[in-house]
């Protein structure tokens, strides 16, 4: 549980600093890092610090009007912080719990869009882990997220244009002919 | 099973009917006589989930699923392959070693289409998903994709992958995208004159491409540069 305790207060740093880049940065490591051996404190860590890397790069939250509900954010990441270190599922899922209510309560008197930040930080992780190699059926079970909307992020990305493949469009439309022609 | 039997996962499904392409699929059903399988856990993914859960951004893509199951264009399978489908989730979560341990590729539902597919002896699979693709097609293009996006060694062991690739042998992947070319080549688009046909099938190839389809910008380019 290293891993998690030092990135976890890595992470919290750089919130309460209100670095959005070094969120970024973490947010790749942590995606690195789950997407090789997943565990479920991993992703969590990895939607957290999307979340925070969006909240902190919105000028409006780092208003007087938002002082209130940011001071609750930096209470339950402390908490985080502490569950990371004795490590228990019970607590890290209160945790991670409260962290969820307290971002929805940064939005909900503005909304802006139909997902909130929590439901776009699990998308996109999830539409991270099919890139990175494991299958659609796979990142949607473990984010929790419907393979649709994998589906619907990731058409609108390179991420597919990214990898060669073994066959070429002729041969494979080569083969979908002899389907008909049977 | 016959022979013109072709057993669909959820993505193309899912990328057909959020392209409004969902047609192709009536289209060879009525002019080839071709039958599109589905096992019930796509029905499940596909059209009750999102029902029963009342999910608004895919009821219309379920509906409209549902439809080609009532016309009988798309026909559900029941068929008991939990064993051999734990099987082919075993040999593919086992095939790539990262840092020592094995990295989870695929997920039961996955492996349940490709055990389907080979109990059916069924040659033909409609899958828009690229890793479950890449496992059949060429597993060592999936060990260089994960090694040069983790930047770390990839085992792949052997074994693993021969016993996987005897149980996929003579599976042929077919993406919506070829459906749709197909159907070009077929007639599916001539409504749309002789002068815009295939700058019809261009746009419809950009929207599946859109909607999730794992097909690259430069095989569109390359079929229509081969096609009048």
């Amino acid at each position: 549980m290293d891993f998690l305790c030092d990135i976890s207060t890595e992470i919290v740093s750089a919130f309460k600093k209100r670095n959005p880049k070094k969120l970024r940065k973490l947010n790749d490591r942590v995606l690195r890092s789950s997407g090789v051996d997943f565990t479920k404190p991993n992703y969590d860590l990895a939607v957290i610090s999307y979340v925070l890397s969006k909240i902190t790069s919105k000028q409006r939250f780092l208003t007087r009007q938002y002082d209130k509900q940011m001071k609750d954010i930096d209470r339950v990441l402390d908490a985080l912080v502490k569950c990371s270190k004795e490590y228990s599922e019970k607590s890290w899922d209160d945790c991670l719990t409260s962290f969820s209510e307290s971002v929805c309560n940064l939005e909900k008197d503005d909304p802006r869009f139909l997902t909130n930040l929590m439901s776009k930080g699990r998308l996109k992780v999830a539409a991270t882990m099919y890139a990175q190699g494991v299958s659609l059926g796979l990142a949607s079970e473990m984010a929790g997220v419907e393979k649709q909307e994998i589906m619907d992020y990731a058409g609108k990305t390179m991420m597919f244009d990214r990898v060669k493949d073994e066959k070429t469009v002729l041969e494979r439309i080569k083969n979908a002919r002899n389907l008909i022609s049977r | 099973m016959n022979e013109r039997a072709v057993l669909c996962d959820s993505s193309a499904l899912i990328s057909l009917t959020d392209s409004c392409l969902d047609n192709v699929l009536s289209f060879f059903h009525s002019k080839s006589n071709l039958k599109f399988v589905i096992p019930p856990s796509v029905e499940y993914e596909t059209i009750l989930r999102p029902l029963n859960s009342d999910l608004k951004q895919y009821l219309f893509s379920a509906v409209k699923i549902q439809r080609l199951v009532k016309d009988g264009i798309v026909s559900r399978i029941d068929m008991n392959v939990r064993e051999k489908a734990a099987r082919v989730l075993e040999l593919a979560n086992n095939m790539l070693y990262v840092k020592g341990k094995p990295m989870k590729l695929l997920h039961l539902g996955e492996a349940e289409m490709i055990a389907l597919a080979n109990e059916l002896d069924v040659k033909d699979i409609l899958i828009d998903e690229r890793t479950t693709r890449m496992l059949i097609e060429a597993p060592f293009r999936i060990k260089e994709h994960i090694e040069h996006e983790f930047g770390v060694s990839v085992l792949l062991n052997n074994e693993s992958m021969h016993s996987f690739s005897s149980l996929t042998s003579g599976m042929r992947v077919l993406r919506s995208s070829e459906m749709v070319m197909l159907a070009y080549e077929n007639g599916f688009f001539d409504g749309f004159g002789a002068d815009s046909k295939k700058n019809a099938v261009k746009c419809a190839l950009y929207k599946i491409k859109f909607s999730g389809c794992s097909i690259r910008f430069d095989e569109i380019f390359e079929y229509l540069q081969s096609v009048d």
